[in-house]
């Protein structure tokens, strides 16, 4: 008390006012700190001393191999993915705002897959697609130029079968088929001194179902106005008029057509060129 | 492995590895895109071994200019047109002047008649419903459809992807999505 009073009369002379001021403590404790303060420190300390011994290898062996082990793993990638799938989740979220908007019926539906697939597809699948490859790279590698003409037409007749006349099929599949020809020469570098050989070249590495597709995607460019127009065009002659010839004679002219086509080397066909 | 280093490896012989790969990435990705274009699994096998075998043929010759991916999507998109149009030529039209499948009750040919028979599709009457109004749209919008309400691809893929503007894209999408939404009103 002494030593308190000796303090307190050296702050009066130092600093009067503060030593005026109440001693009041600012800080309190939770209630029931201190009392519960002993128990809290004994716990904390037994924790420690089963640390210890978990730590000890005679003591606990099996602790001791988990010690230094990462506890949590993350997916494979996840990092690498992040971003991809913050952004998988933004874009979901904008064509769900936008659907929401533009069709709310249909926004409510659930976009569960309804559609399934055998057994095994996809796991097969690469092995399927590369035994296709090398079946058609070695169908190709045979000479189909003579059976080429014969599956295109056969083709062109299934295609038109309900389509064209029956006495137009025949003339409209010859006119398809010299212009698929035709089609090859202006699209590729036939090479000067034999552009047969190169057609040759190009038709091989098609397969008669491209051909078909393609034929079958540009039929509306082949109909029947558009076929007798065309008969006229390629004979550089205006007087030809569907009014003036019956189907057999068109059928002919057409016939006569394909056949002079096919001769590419022809003098026929140099001076054919040289009228278009 | 990204694109690139498979395209890499595609370049410096080793083909048949490269081309397995990179079909083991994307084959499920695209048969899904195939098969809601084509809707049977027969049809979606088909065109799917046709996107590829046509992948392959061109692989040599691609360079990275665009995305493989958008690349390959587009093959598979045309490959699924081509299709769909041959099937619809050859199919006989059961009378002149109704070949709208809408009326697909009426009609032998519309989605709900063969995916009925589909032993691999497995929707209820509403997926059904859905199915046949995605069926009514015209090829171009139901393809923007297809790949904004199932994939999720963002408009700027698709625009590299099809060759059409952002803005005619967003407008083929809300024509689709609001011919599907009063198609599904309609039938209720």
């Amino acid at each position: 008390m002494k030593n308190r009073n000796n303090i307190l009369d050296e702050l009066k002379e130092v600093a009067p006012t503060l030593a005026n001021l109440a001693q009041s403590d600012a800080y309190s404790v939770p209630e029931n700190y201190f009392s519960s303060l002993q128990s809290k420190v004994l716990t904390k300390i037994k924790e420690e001393e089963v640390w210890e011994k978990a730590s000890d290898p005679a003591l606990s062996p099996q602790l001791q191999l988990l010690k230094g082990k990462k506890h949590f793993s993350l997916p494979e990638n996840y990092f690498a993915n992040t971003t991809a799938n913050i952004l998988s989740t933004i874009r979901k979220e904008e064509v769900t705002q936008e659907l929401q908007a533009l069709a709310p019926q249909l926004s409510t539906l659930q976009k569960h897959n309804a559609f399934s697939v055998p057994q095994n597809y996809f796991s097969t699948l690469p092995k399927r697609i590369l035994a296709e490859v090398s079946k058609q790279n070695s169908a190709a590698a045979k000479e189909v130029l003579p059976s080429f003409w014969d599956n295109l037409n056969a083709q062109i007749d299934v295609i038109l079968v309900a389509i064209f006349k029956p006495q137009l099929r025949v003339a409209f599949a010859s006119l398809v088929a010299v212009g698929v020809a035709f089609w090859f020469l202006n699209n590729t570098k036939p090479t000067e001194q034999n552009p047969v050989a190169s057609l040759n070249g190009e038709l091989n590495r098609m397969s008669t179902t491209e051909i078909s597709n393609y034929v079958a995607m540009h039929i509306d460019d082949y109909d029947e106005a558009t076929l007798k127009k065309r008969a006229g065009d390629v004979n550089g002659m205006s007087f030809f008029n569907d009014s003036e010839l019956n189907d057999n004679e068109l059928e002919q002219i057409l016939q006569r057509e394909m056949e002079e086509e096919l001769f590419l080397d022809s003098p026929t066909r140099k001076a054919k060129n040289q009228l278009i | 492995m990204s694109d690139n280093e498979l395209l890499d490896l595609f370049h410096s012989g080793q083909r048949e590895k490269a081309f397995t790969l990179l079909m083991e990435k994307y084959q499920e990705r695209v048969y899904w895109h195939i098969r809601r274009m084509v809707l049977t699994h027969d049809d979606a096998d088909d065109v799917l071994q046709n996107t590829f075998v046509k992948v392959w043929r061109a692989l040599e010759n691609f360079r990275a200019e665009s995305q493989f991916y958008t690349w390959l999507y587009r093959i598979a998109t045309n490959e699924a047109l081509n299709h769909i149009n041959i099937k619809k030529k050859k199919a006989v039209i059961p009378f002149e002047g109704n070949n709208n499948s809408s009326d697909d009750d009426d009609n032998n040919f519309g989605p709900s008649n063969y995916l009925k028979s589909d032993p691999y599709f497995n929707g209820d009457e509403i997926e059904l419903k859905l199915q046949q109004a995605i069926d009514t749209l015209p090829d171009k919008q139901k393809q923007v459809f297809l790949l904004r309400y199932y994939d999720e691809m963002p408009y700027e893929d698709m625009s590299e992807m099809l060759g059409t503007s952002v803005g005619a894209l967003k407008a083929s999408y809300h024509h689709a999505a609001q011919k599907v939404e009063a198609f599904l009103l309609k039938r209720d």
